[in-house]
């Protein structure tokens, strides 16, 4: 029953990870659920919000940036080009900066998960992302037609989509794992997370067309994956096309890189969250 | 047979450190042995302890608060990690730790229940089977479907217990979660525990309960400061944590003497008086060999009190009064040897006498605090020589329902007449 802590050497032991996770199915699939149900619980609208949020999102942005700023975006002569292009980057990167601030006081939060039931913590970095996970996806759903409606077309690369999303689900979750943990050490990290986020807005093309980035910074793109999955997810909404194989291969690998380190580094450290709490 | 063995611990102790900063933690974990300074002070919970449960064993763990019961429940529970030592559980673990368990507080009741049977490893549709049993057990009524935050302490407790019971495990780990239910639920609590022990459970629990240790346990264990100071037959366990209970105020007694004027307000001691003729030594005892400082019902006990002049004393109204006082300060037994038709003959300075009081305890189930005086009543109302007001404070256990506050032995006969 009592568990040893996790080796480093666990670092290349995928099917045990997966093993592990896959066993706590039940618990993943009921906290989930809940909480995703919870955030919407009491109101009127119920799960309505669910919806209403992203599409008012959509409708602000949309207008902003398409009606009344007029933001021409590359070749496109379609105003209503750069409002999908902002979202296909806003919605994914929602879920990792939403992953990031609620890692900071996750493991308080669930203090009595952590003395006093034997609890699979690290089930709790990974419901996280499955809920942001969730909004994200009703998102894309929202975005498809406005995308249809402005580009005409949508592309078989679409079916592509789950594969980029895994990858996403992989990277968030490696680093809620790893931000949850240290969080436990360092209670600061909460106010630096909202500092952190803000910055690494700006350093991935978010907001503004990825073409502005002077070559020389191009690197800052090559290795930040969530610009790497964000243009993916461009690749495949907009251009309809697939990633290159390189940039599948090479975001790929770091999500996974991601996923097992953070999961191995949550392992070892979660044995002392008890003492600490 | 080792399978039998359910619960094996070896030398299980636990560190903390003592942090200034919580940077200091990260620092130290992150790069343990590359500092060259130590930011933190060690301090040990809980010092080397090792014990052996089988099946149908109960171990009840006693102490003072902070004194490494709810560490060492932890660790068996599984949700600490011991520093040193090792621990096996074979079987499924259940465990109340301190009030209401991992609920989640916006969860309903019913959420609760699976979600805690999700954390056991118990699959949803097994969970279904028992979930009536749960809730009916637990009393809540319509309260299952309500978020678990909305709950009194009792009802928390409730549930937790009755999930933790209702899904057959091996060990059960208790900690005096059962404190704050009500008389009827404790009393279904032990009988849900003891029909898991027929079944072949371990269980262990902590109580500040010396009576609850010794009627239900078959083994007990008391902690001081992190370190096991007795182990073994629960009488003999509870007994000695007793005494050193109220060790400090025998020890008062003892010092005493004639030219050492004992400091009056000591802790649980209260002792007044003239002092030309003090009490020296007190004992309390009973037939049954073993027990200090508590006591059978039933038992014949016995109270010794060693008492000397300092001058010479007329006795002819004086006495040793003996009493025994109920925590809520009423005296339940009062002797005086006056009021006996005892007399003392005169006394010369420097004389002593040893007084034995014998009697029945007919005392219910309680504590009870020993007054002994030394009066005189030569000058109308009562003058004391000396006044202990807690001169040992003893328990008083019993295996029978009392439910007035004395129970004298009785013979009842009947005759039936047509």
């Amino acid at each position: 029953m009592s568990e040893t802590a996790t080796s480093w050497k666990e670092l290349v032991n995928l099917p045990g990870l997966l093993r592990n996770l896959f066993r706590r199915r039940e618990i993943i699939r009921i906290l989930t659920w809940r909480d995703f149900a919870a955030r919407f619980r009491g109101s009127a609208f119920g799960i309505l919000w669910a919806i209403i949020q992203p599409l008012f999102m959509m409708v602000v942005y949309t207008l902003v940036f398409s009606v009344f700023l007029k933001v021409r975006f590359g070749s496109s002569d379609s105003p209503y080009t750069f409002a999908v292009y902002l979202l296909c980057g806003l919605l994914p990167w929602n879920t990792f900066a939403e992953g990031l601030s609620s890692s900071t006081d996750l493991i308080r939060k669930n203090a009595n998960l952590v003395k006093r039931v034997v609890f699979p913590l690290e089930v709790l970095p990974l419901n996280l992302t499955l809920v942001s996970v969730i909004q994200q996806l009703i998102g894309f759903v929202l975005l498809l037609p406005l995308a249809y409606i402005i580009t005409g077309t949508l592309s078989w690369a679409l079916l592509f989509t789950p594969v980029i999303l895994l990858f996403q689900i992989l990277f968030v979750t490696g680093a809620n794992w790893i931000w949850s943990s240290i969080s436990v050490f360092l209670p600061d990290l909460r106010q630096a997370t909202v500092l952190l986020t803000t910055l690494l807005m700006f350093v991935t093309p978010i907001f503004y067309p990825e073409d502005l980035i002077p070559d020389r910074f191009q690197w800052l793109i090559n290795l930040n994956p969530i610009a790497q999955l964000v243009g993916m997810y461009r690749d495949v909404v907009m251009n309809g096309e697939m990633p290159t194989a390189p940039v599948i291969l090479g975001t790929g690998l770091a999500c996974l890189v991601v996923f097992m380190f953070g999961y191995v580094w949550f392992m070892r450290t979660k044995t002392v969250f008890a003492d600490i709490v | 047979m080792s399978n039998d063995i359910l619960i094996s611990a070896q030398h299980l102790s636990k560190r903390y450190w003592l942090y200034r900063r919580y940077r200091h933690r990260l620092m130290q974990f992150v790069f343990g042995g590359l500092l060259k300074r130590n930011y933190a002070e060690p301090f040990w919970a809980l010092k080397d302890v090792s014990f052996e449960l089988r099946r149908g064993q109960t171990l009840g763990v006693i102490g003072v608060n902070g004194s490494g019961k709810s560490t060492l429940l932890q660790i068996l529970a599984g949700t600490l990690q011991p520093t040193e030592g090792s621990l096996q559980v074979n079987g499924r673990l259940t465990a109340l730790l301190e009030l209401g368990t991992g609920f989640h507080p916006e969860f309903t009741g019913r959420e609760n229940v699976y979600l805690s049977g999700a954390t056991i490893g118990i699959p949803e549709r097994e969970m279904k089977k028992r979930f009536d049993e749960i809730v009916d057990f637990a009393g809540i009524g319509q309260f299952i479907d309500q978020p678990v935050k909305m709950y009194s302490s009792g009802m928390y407790v409730r549930l937790a217990f009755s999930i933790a019971t209702s899904v057959d495990p091996e060990v059960l780990i208790v900690d005096e979660a059962l404190a704050v239910g009500d008389a009827g639920f404790v009393l279904k609590c032990m009988d849900r525990m003891q029909k898991l022990r027929e079944k072949g459970a371990a269980i262990v629990l902590v109580s500040h309960d010396v009576q609850t240790v010794r009627s239900f346990c078959s083994e007990a264990m008391w902690l001081n400061q992190g370190t096991p100071q007795a182990y073994g037959g629960p009488l003999e366990v509870t007994s000695e944590y007793v005494q050193y209970l109220w060790g400090a105020a025998q020890k008062i007694v003892d010092a005493r003497n004639a030219d050492n004027q004992p400091d009056m307000q000591s802790k649980g001691l209260v002792r007044w008086g003239s002092g030309e003729f003090v009490v020296d030594e007190v004992d309390v005892s009973s037939d049954t060999p073993g027990a200090q400082g508590v006591f059978e019902h039933g038992d014949q006990m016995m109270v010794r009190i060693t008492a000397r002049a300092l001058e010479d004393i007329d006795t002819a109204q004086v006495g040793f009064g003996i009493a025994l006082r109920n925590t809520k300060g009423l005296d339940i037994i009062n002797f005086t040897t006056l009021d006996q038709g005892i007399h003392i003959p005169p006394l010369a300075a420097g004389q002593r006498i040893d007084l034995q009081c014998r009697f029945g305890n007919i005392l219910s189930a309680g504590h009870y605090a020993l007054v002994i005086n030394i009066e005189d009543r030569s000058k109308g109302a009562p003058v004391y020589f000396d006044y202990i007001e807690n001169a040992k404070i003893i328990q008083v256990v019993s295996s029978q329902s009392i439910f007035s506050a004395v129970l004298p032995p009785a013979e009842i006969s009947y005759s039936i007449v047509n």
